[in-house]
């Protein structure tokens, strides 16, 4: 059977989420951005009638209200979004498993196998956005081709609410190969000012320059950017993606400088607790620690160690973290943010035992934490070292 | 100081201190070897401050002296060297060290050795002498089982018991344990710990030779091991190793009789799949053979090793490095392995000596 894939991009996603919530403001210039009475911050979504008035997402805020001084401007509100995001997950769900999450508002969608179910490919889009329009309230375009390189490319053709059909390679390299480089997956300007070196302006260009050079240049990327603008892509739809994490961190800002490695290992034990706390409710043991300090002159600091095994608890995350504070920092150096991370994560299966009790001992201590925090709350139960001065505790 | 070296002698020498420099020391000094010639010899000397190494060799001497050469280039250098003889002199107040080889010459800031740390031993205590085939045996088999995590020195360390004559050197990173019994031939005037890092167990398997005479002795808080032209002197590590006597199972349920060999490869081969993880599933199936399975997201391999099964069957979880490495620190023909439980520890010996047993900890599956 012939793949095919689609994938749906939410228009404008932010702020229709915000016209979704509020149906008087459509038709309006909506722009989210960061706050707006202390006039910082820049535009991370704008709708379509603030686009037209030059509006453009990553702009300074100050520039966008130059531009569009009576658009109704929102503060970003992630939860409402990710509401929304996973409501949207759910209707495309409805027509297959394969369904890839992107980004908060990008998902690819395996289509070959319910074409017998749902219509020719263009049918289950248009179905699909009909469903996600009406139940919803949010716009999205689809694109269709025969691998996820080429459905992503294909989306970006039409907007908003539209959907192209790329159905074979050949359709997208009639298509694509006039078009700027720029416009390939993965092609960035600082990307696009080297290929100009190289005399390669189009995606067609790109594909056939000798991929030798290329692999030259910038080694398995280079060769990956080739296949690309081929159009070639070989990944599979895979729904669980994004559910393997890759790091868990947890970073906070000091409300003053902390000056002392006592005061400093406190807040590093508190973060171990949240960061271990979050990696076994997702059931992960880490195995690589990462420090990140920053100084008052905001000048940064990061260094990682390994642990001699897998771990995911507070004890040994926190003594490796603050072994790396005492060989690399010196202790009359004041502390402004203190960042923790666990890295090279793998899913628990097992748990190495230990000869002398002294691993059973902390597993013990934790899992009664984690019993009593899953019921009376996050702040039910801490250590004693934690009712001091600059505790992060109450702050969390 | 002037001397003429060959350079086999030279790089000989370089080579076993080497490993005690500290590269990354705030002291620049540090960095550096301490060349020393005096009575037709050249003493090199090279210390972290808790690891010291000093190598003798023969030279022919024409004036004594000494001189601190970084460490950098004097080994980097030695490796470029032509095959003749080499002339070293200390000019400048023995601040420089001229380096001269056929019509060529090498120059080299230098330091004073005047500020070098000495290594002194002070009160030579109770010691002991043994060949250094049978001490460099001894450390292999147990020296695998130490841990590298500086967070918790102890178990980086060595535990060295005497007792009159009786000796044993045990080592662990609490997942595993490994304890070689030996007899020493001066007895103990008392039941003596002494807890050795496994660093300076480590140069003693790389630089001692194969037929030397080792001198162990120890005063204060230093071990020293000396041999006829090299010697490593050390600091121990203060604290108490855990009572592990109390950890070694004593009543088993299954007893498991193989071939070192065919585990060793089974158990190698499984370890491709294990990966990140380190997983392996060993079990022992009937009587005859033993299972190693390890299913990974890649795939999964089953390895069947024949051995003689006793006892009940127990499906057990081991970490494979640790297998692994226990098995292979054992060098007879054939291993015993001995179980308790599918979750308590795992005691493997040779069939008839317990002089040496190691210990290994399984892993739970996850509740």
């Amino acid at each position: 059977m012939k793949k095919v894939v689609a994938l749906a991009d939410m228009n404008s996603f932010y702020s229709s989420c915000h016209i979704a919530e509020n149906p008087a403001l459509e038709g309006k210039k909506v722009i989210v951005a960061g706050n707006s009475e202390k006039r910082i911050g820049i535009v991370l979504a704008a709708s379509y009638p603030a686009k037209a008035s030059g509006v453009k997402t990553g702009m300074n805020l100050w520039e966008a209200k130059a531009l569009c001084p009576n658009a109704i401007f929102f503060e970003p509100h992630f939860s409402l979004y990710l509401d929304y995001s996973c409501r949207i997950m759910k209707i495309m769900k409805d027509f297959t498993d394969l369904v890839e999450p992107f980004s908060i508002d990008e998902a690819f969608i395996q289509l070959s196998g319910i074409t017998g179910l749902f219509g020719t490919p263009p049918e289950i889009a248009r179905k699909l956005q009909n469903r996600i329009r009406q139940e919803i309230g949010v716009c999205c375009s689809i694109g269709i081709g025969p691998n996820k390189l080429i459905a992503k490319m294909a989306a970006e053709l039409k907007k908003p609410n539209g959907i192209s059909y790329l159905e074979t390679i050949e359709d997208y390299r009639r298509v694509f190969y006039p078009k700027p480089v720029r416009r390939l997956f993965g092609i960035g300007p600082r990307y696009q000012k080297h290929l100009r070196y190289f005399n390669i302006h189009t995606i067609g260009e790109l594909a056939s320059f000798p991929v030798e050079i290329l692999k030259q240049r910038w080694g398995k990327n280079g060769e990956l950017m080739w296949l690309y603008a081929q159009g070639l892509d070989s990944s599979p739809v895979a729904p669980d993606s994004l559910k393997s994490a890759k790091s868990i961190g947890k970073q906070r800002t000091m409300p003053r400088d902390l000056l002392g490695f006592e005061k400093i290992k406190l807040v590093i034990n508190e973060l171990s607790q949240m960061v271990c706390r979050r990696a076994r409710q997702q059931g992960y043991v880490g195995k690589v620690v990462f420090l990140t300090l920053r100084d008052s002159e905001l000048s940064f600091f990061g260094h990682s160690t390994s642990l001699a095994s897998h771990s995911d608890l507070p004890d040994e995350v926190s003594r490796a973290a603050c072994t790396l504070l005492e060989i690399n920092w010196q202790e009359a150096r004041p502390v402004r943010l203190v960042g923790l991370a666990l890295s090279k994560l793998v899913k628990k299966e097992f748990e190495q035992g230990d000869l002398f009790g002294y691993k059973e001992k902390q597993i013990q201590i934790v899992k009664t934490c984690d019993l009593i925090k899953n019921r009376f709350g996050e702040a039910s139960i801490f250590y004693g070292a934690s009712l001091k001065e600059d505790s992060l505790h109450g702050k969390r | 100081m002037k001397f003429i070296i060959s350079k086999e002698n030279l790089q000989y020498a370089l080579q076993n201190v080497q490993r005690a420099i500290s590269v990354r020391s705030p002291m620049p000094l540090l960095t550096g070897i301490l060349f020393e010639c005096s009575q037709g010899f050249l003493k090199l000397t090279a210390t972290d401050m808790e690891l010291s190494i000093i190598s003798s060799v023969p030279v022919e001497m024409e004036k004594e002296g000494s001189i601190v050469i970084p460490a950098k280039y004097i080994i980097e250098f030695s490796k470029k060297l032509p095959d003749i003889p080499i002339q070293f002199e200390a000019i400048g107040e023995g601040k420089m060290v001229t380096i001269r080889y056929g019509q060529s010459e090498f120059n080299i800031n230098g330091y004073s050795s005047d500020e070098y740390p000495r290594i002194n031993i002070v009160e030579k205590g109770y010691g002991f002498s043994i060949s250094s085939e049978k001490l460099k045996d001894i450390i292999r088999k147990i020296i695998y089982a130490c841990s590298n995590d500086d967070s918790r020195p102890i178990f980086t360390g060595v535990l060295l018991e005497i007792n009159g004559i009786e000796a044993a050197m045990v080592a662990t990173d609490t997942f595993r344990l490994a304890i070689k019994k030996f007899k020493v031939e001066n007895p103990s005037p008392e039941k003596l710990n002494y807890i050795i890092p496994g660093k300076a167990l480590n140069e003693i398997v790389r630089i001692m030779g194969a037929k030397e005479n080792i001198n162990v002795f120890f005063c204060q808080n230093q071990a020293v091991f000396e041999a006829e032209d090299k010697m490593i002197i050390t600091l121990m590590i203060p604290g108490k190793f855990p009572s592990y006597q109390q950890v070694i199972p004593e009543k088993f349920n299954c007893l498991i009789k193989t071939s070192i060999k065919q585990l060793m490869e089974s158990a190698d081969r499984a370890s491709l799949l294990a990966g990140e993880k380190n997983s392996l599933i060993m079990f022992n199936a009937g009587h005859d053979s033993i299972l190693i399975n390890v299913r990974s997201e890649s795939g999964w391999i089953r390895e069947d090793v024949p051995a003689k099964v006793e006892g009940d069957s127990y499906e057990i979880l081991f970490n494979v490095r640790y297998l692994w490495e226990a098995i292979k620190a054992h060098d007879e023909e054939e291993i015993l392995i001995k179980l308790t439980g599918a979750y308590t520890p795992a005691l493997l010996s040779a069939p008839e000596d317990d002089n040496y047993i190691s210990i290994i900890v399984p892993a739970r599956t996850r509740e």
